[in-house]
């Protein structure tokens, strides 16, 4: 074997091994099983937001497609502010040369922008959808449903095994935001 | 220039598109490949194939590095990039790497991965939710974005697949 073949046996093997072993690797169906358990929590909030807006059938049903419209984009902001929060955690960081540091900076502030962006994309999307009146309920009830998965996050908070959700989740008329 | 240039020109090929080649031989590498369209054929074919190459993470190799220093203590100091004086001209290089190394490297490379695999051994999943990045430290307690909401609306990474049953089981119930 030559060494042109020999380089290009090395070259696929390196591309593709991971790959395949990733495959491998993961339980099958794994990953689909992953996302429809996403999917299933969002058409949970859904309704919710449904029966807390009074929406009718088709704008729960618009409601989900905007919100499905978007999952990538968010999902792309997402693994961009991941990827910076493991440059900055790099115990290399103090060694960092001012031309990687501004690098940094920069894609710090693209990515800020990119959300900003992202937020005013959809909010101009679930306005087709929504009266400014819910979406701004929309929003309080999206804000509170994420401080519920942050809590369950959390070590020791409050999910499976460490007790139920915080007072007050769901939120109900009480809140003051059903109609 | 005869087949036997060719063929030395092709061996070296790959060091040529990684940039490890030393400029001595560059300026030989440019001239065989400016008159040898079938060599320049053969460099582009390498090249699209190292495009698609997986990069590692940023700072991956300095992590490794310096957790091998903690574990295995000295020697381990990085090695000095040749310099121009350090390299071999093309045609007087002994090549004393054989050329089933690459290739029984690749065989290893794969049979690790498959023996792991056999053997169930657990593998950290990689971005199991999209927005995941493999690290071996949990992320930060507070710092940029940690609010695990994106655009104002949450992402679940970080939750297990139990705690993603729980809050479908609570927005039912």
């Amino acid at each position: 074997m030559n060494s042109k073949l020999a380089f290009l046996v090395f070259a696929l093997a390196t591309t593709l091994g991971p790959l395949g072993l990733e495959g491998q690797v993961r339980p099958p169906g794994g990953m689909r099983q992953r996302q429809q358990l996403e999917r299933r929590v969002e058409q949970g909030f859904a309704r919710l937001v449904q029966a807390q807006l009074d929406l009718s059938p088709e704008q729960l049903s618009s409601l989900q497609a905007v919100m499905q419209s978007f999952r990538e984009d968010r999902q792309a902001v997402n693994q961009a502010q991941a990827a910076l929060r493991y440059r900055l955690d790099d115990p290399g960081l103090p060694d960092l040369t001012d031309d990687a540091a501004k690098e940094i900076l920069a894609e710090m502030i693209r990515v800020q922008e990119t959300e900003v962006d992202l937020y005013r994309r959809e909010q101009a999307q679930l306005l087709t959808v929504l009266s400014p009146n819910q979406l701004v309920r929309f929003y309080r009830l999206r804000e509170e449903w994420g401080r519920r998965i942050q809590e369950m996050r959390q070590p020791g908070g409050r999910g499976p095994g460490g007790g139920g959700p915080s007072a007050g989740w769901p939120l109900g008329s009480a809140s003051g935001l059903g109609s | 220039m005869s087949a036997k240039d060719c063929d030395r020109i092709r061996d070296v090929l790959p060091e040529w598109i990684l940039g490890t080649m030393g400029p001595e031989l560059g300026i030989e590498m440019t001239r065989h490949l400016a008159s040898c369209p079938d060599c320049r054929r053969e460099e582009e074919v390498l090249r699209r194939l190292l495009s698609v190459r997986p990069t590692p993470p940023e700072g991956l190799a300095a992590r490794i590095q310096a957790r091998l220093k903690e574990e295995v203590g000295t020697g381990l100091e990085p090695e000095a990039p040749k310099t121009a004086g350090d390299v071999i001209p093309l045609f007087r290089r002994h090549r004393w790497t054989p050329t089933w190394a690459l290739s029984a490297a690749a065989v290893v490379i794969l049979s690790l991965g498959i023996g792991i695999v056999w053997n169930g051994a657990e593998i950290p999943e990689v971005g199991q939710s999209s927005g995941q990045v493999a690290s071996e430290d949990p992320a930060p307690e507070a710092w940029l974005w940690d609010d695990g909401m994106v655009a104002g609306a949450p992402v679940y990474d970080g939750l297990t697949d139990d705690q993603l049953e729980a809050l479908i089981e609570e927005l039912e119930g």
